[in-house]
Parts: structure tokens; sequence; C-alpha cells
């Protein structure tokens, strides 16, 4: 062989060498403080080329990276990793068996920047919802907790999954319903704060002309808003939204401010 | 963050992400995705593909923080190997898909899509280190470029470019060794 192991060093920083060379290279990374040396080199030289392409990835992949990261697993704690090689060296173990599982971030592409804003809002919403029902007096309950935003993401990334625009104030927002769940929810960034404590109360319509509450809602500071509405999608034929007192209403008593057929 | 204040360095970040402190992770994305993403994008040429990739890496950041050893190496450059790592898995399990490299010999996939993909603002380093690679031999780029953007393992390099095993490897070493010495004064 015309070359020793020494000249893998290369192929070993670029991610080319097979398994069995890895592991011979691996093993003779730990004696050689040469081939260290030239690897930790090696490797800030391809920092240096990749860093001269950046590209910046879609805003809302941001909140999709922290959320799978840190809902899953505890920082640092995760198995024994290549830099138990001196130079930093072996690869991710099974790749089919990532270190935490991901959000289906492929699915849940579609709902878009969307989906971001209801990260967004999932995470810092600060208001409360009120939730009334076949037009029982309305009931405080807790603002929407983080884990929400899973309900919110499951609507949206379901096969079905099917958005509808609505204007609600000049700001453009989505209702996304799932059929197959029976399961619908309103996304929106941007979304104005109602005056003095109103809130947007959303109703859903039946074919019949009844009008059930699916929820009454304020946005966060941000004006974001996501939330799972109340009630099914069976029989639902438009969603509208009025302007109500806080805590909402039994029956719509505020001004129809946005009506989107499903 | 102003300019005045450059605001933690990533290493710093890396070690405060090892504590699990959620907000340097969040920063520490916003520094490097850029570069990672960017590199996704050259070794998977698909968008779909690098931005699982992204989410992969910086899962593998997140869980392994607590052994990065900044004496070793600059935060920068263990996110990019992570990144790449995750990359050449993904297209290795994707193997199938011959056109990706076709695609990429055929130099059509040279730029990933500007159009949904803001490119960041390139700055005077960059141009260096573009310099740096366009003073390489066109056979050590050849050779480097297969086997780090392409996502080929030497003995592929090999096949592909018609040289012997032996040649290959020297080649890719030798291209890092020269861009190395091109940019001893940035690294």
């Amino acid at each position: 062989m015309s070359t020793d192991i020494h000249e893998l060093v290369g192929a070993f920083a670029t991610d080319a060498l097979d398994d069995a060379e890895r592991a011979a290279f691996g093993a003779h990374l730990a004696d050689c403080a040469d081939c260290r040396a030239e690897l930790a080199a090696y490797r800030e030289v391809l920092a240096a080329v990749a860093g001269a392409h950046p590209v910046l990835p879609p805003a809302e992949l941001e909140d999709a990276v922290v959320a799978a990261a840190s809902a899953t697993t505890t920082a640092g704690m995760d198995r024994p990793d290549e830099q138990a090689v001196p130079g930093g060296g072996t690869r991710p173990h099974d790749p089919s068996a990532p270190a935490a599982e991901v959000l289906p971030l492929r699915r849940a592409r579609r709902a878009g920047t969307w989906l971001g804003a209801a990260a967004a809002a999932a995470a810092i919403f600060a208001g409360g919802i009120l939730v009334g029902r076949q037009g029982a007096p309305v009931a405080p309950v807790a603002p929407v907790a983080a884990g929400d935003l899973a309900s919110v993401v499951a609507v949206a990334s379901a096969e079905d999954a099917h958005f509808v625009g609505v204007d609600i104030l000049g700001t453009e927002t989505r209702v996304v319903t799932s059929d197959e769940m029976g399961k619908s929810a309103l996304l929106a960034s941007d979304l104005p704060m109602p005056a003095k404590g109103m809130c947007y109360q959303v109703w859903q319509v039946t074919e019949a002309g009844e009008m059930v509450s699916a929820g009454a809602f304020t946005p966060d500071g941000d004006g974001h808003l996501a939330v799972v509405l109340e009630g099914g999608t069976a029989g639902v034929a438009k969603y509208m939204v009025t302007l109500e007192p806080p805590g909402g209403s039994a029956h719509p008593t505020g001004e129809m401010i946005a009506e989107v057929a499903t | 963050m102003t300019a005045a204040d450059p605001g933690p360095t990533p290493s710093a970040l890396v070690a405060r992400v090892a504590g699990g402190d959620e907000d340097a992770f969040r920063e520490l994305y916003r520094l490097c995705a850029p570069s990672a993403y960017g590199l996704a994008l050259r070794v998977t040429r698909d968008e779909h593909l690098a931005q699982d990739v992204l989410q992969e890496a910086f899962s593998d950041v997140w869980a392994q923080a607590g052994r990065f050893d900044p004496a070793r190496s600059s935060a920068r450059a263990w996110v990019t190997m992570l990144a790449h790592r995750r990359a050449v898995d993904r297209v290795r399990r994707e193997q199938a898909d011959r056109d990706r490299t076709e695609r990429w010999a055929s130099g059509s996939g040279e730029r990933p899509h500007d159009s949904v993909a803001e490119v960041v603002q390139l700055r005077a380093e960059h141009r260096r280190v573009r310099q740096a690679m366009d003073s390489l031999t066109r056979l050590q780029r050849e050779a480097l470029d297969l086997a780090f953007h392409g996502g080929l393992t030497h003995t592929e390099v090999a096949a592909r470019l018609d040289i012997p095993l032996g040649t290959a490897k020297t080649r890719i070493r030798d291209a890092l060794r020269a861009l190395r010495t091109e940019l001893e004064e940035e690294l």
C-alpha cells in the first residue's frame, strides 16, 4: 500500500471513509498526536468552507428545532460520542435512531409559517381561553399551555389538513381543519389585541344556522395566536368571529368581524 | 444586540447549552444555522432533506453539548462536523437517488434554491475562503468537492474520477492542506 494510515486523515475529516476504515482510523487517532492536530486543523478549514456559503433556513424552522431538541432529550445527556475519541472521530451511531425524536417536519411544513406562529404563540401565550359549548355559560380555563402546541401541530400536520384563510381586522389568519381528527385550529400572527379587554370569539355555524361557541381567545403581546378550536368538525358550514366582552358570550353579541366557509 | 456587543461566543453558548439553557441554544442556532443549512443544502441538494438534516444536527448539538471540548475545536467546527455527518448519513441512506450525484456532477445543482432560501450577505471572510478554494488545483478541488459536498466515500471519489484509491485519498488531504495554508491567518 503506497498510502499509510495517516493519509486517511483528509477522507476522515470529510466523512468519506467507510465504516471499517473509520474505525481503524479512529483507533489510530488515539495514538497519533500529529493526526489529531491535523484533523483539528482540517475541521476548522471545513467549517470555514461551509461558512462561506451560508443560507438562511426558513424562519419557522427555528422553533421546530428548539422544540424538538429540548422536548425530547436532556441537554448534554446523550450517549457517548466521538469526543471520547481524540480528535472527535466517530460517526453518530445508528443514523436510524437519532438522538432526539424529531417533529415530522415534512408534514408539518405544509402549514408553513403558520406553524412558526403556532410555536411562538404556544411558547409565550399569556392570555386566557374561555370555552363555551352548547350555549352554557362560559367558564375561564387555564391559559394555553405550551403543550397545546402539540395539539395544534397535530391538527395542522394531519394528512387531510386543509387551510382556509380568514381576514380578521385586516390580518390574515388561518383555520386549519382535519376531518379525520375531527378538529380544527386557528392560527394567526400579528393579530391586533382587541380593545378594552375584549376578546375574539369563534363560532361554528351549522348548516341549520345554529351558532355554537368554539372558544374565545386573545392573542399574546406579539399578536400570535394558535389554538385548537372547541367542538368537532362534522356539520360545520362556516366559522364566524365576533368581538365579545371579556370572558366571551353564550351567544354572539358583538360585531361580526370575520366569516369563512369551511 | 448592537454592533458594539458581539454577544457570547459560540463556544460559550455551547457550554450553556450543556446546562440545558434553551435561550443559549436558540442563540447558537441563529449563529450557526446558516452555515449548517448552506452545507446541508449543498450535500443533499434538497430543501426538505436539508431542513431535516438541520433539525437532526441541532438535536445532536443539544444532546452532545456536554461533550464539546473548546480546547479541541471551535464550536463552529464542531457544529459543522455534526451537520455534515447528518447530511452525509442522509444522502447515503437515500443512495437510490442517483440523480443527486448526476445533478451534482452536471453542475445543475451548484446553487441551492435561492428563491426560497435567502442568501446571507457575503462578508469579506467568505470571499477569502472562496478565493482559497479557487487557489486549489482543479484536481484537488474536484476531489474535495465530491467528498465533502458530494457526500461520496473516497472509494466512490476514486471511481468517479477514475483514479486509484490512494490518489483519491491524497488529493483530498492535499486539498485540505492547501486550504489550511491559504487560510492560516484567519483560522
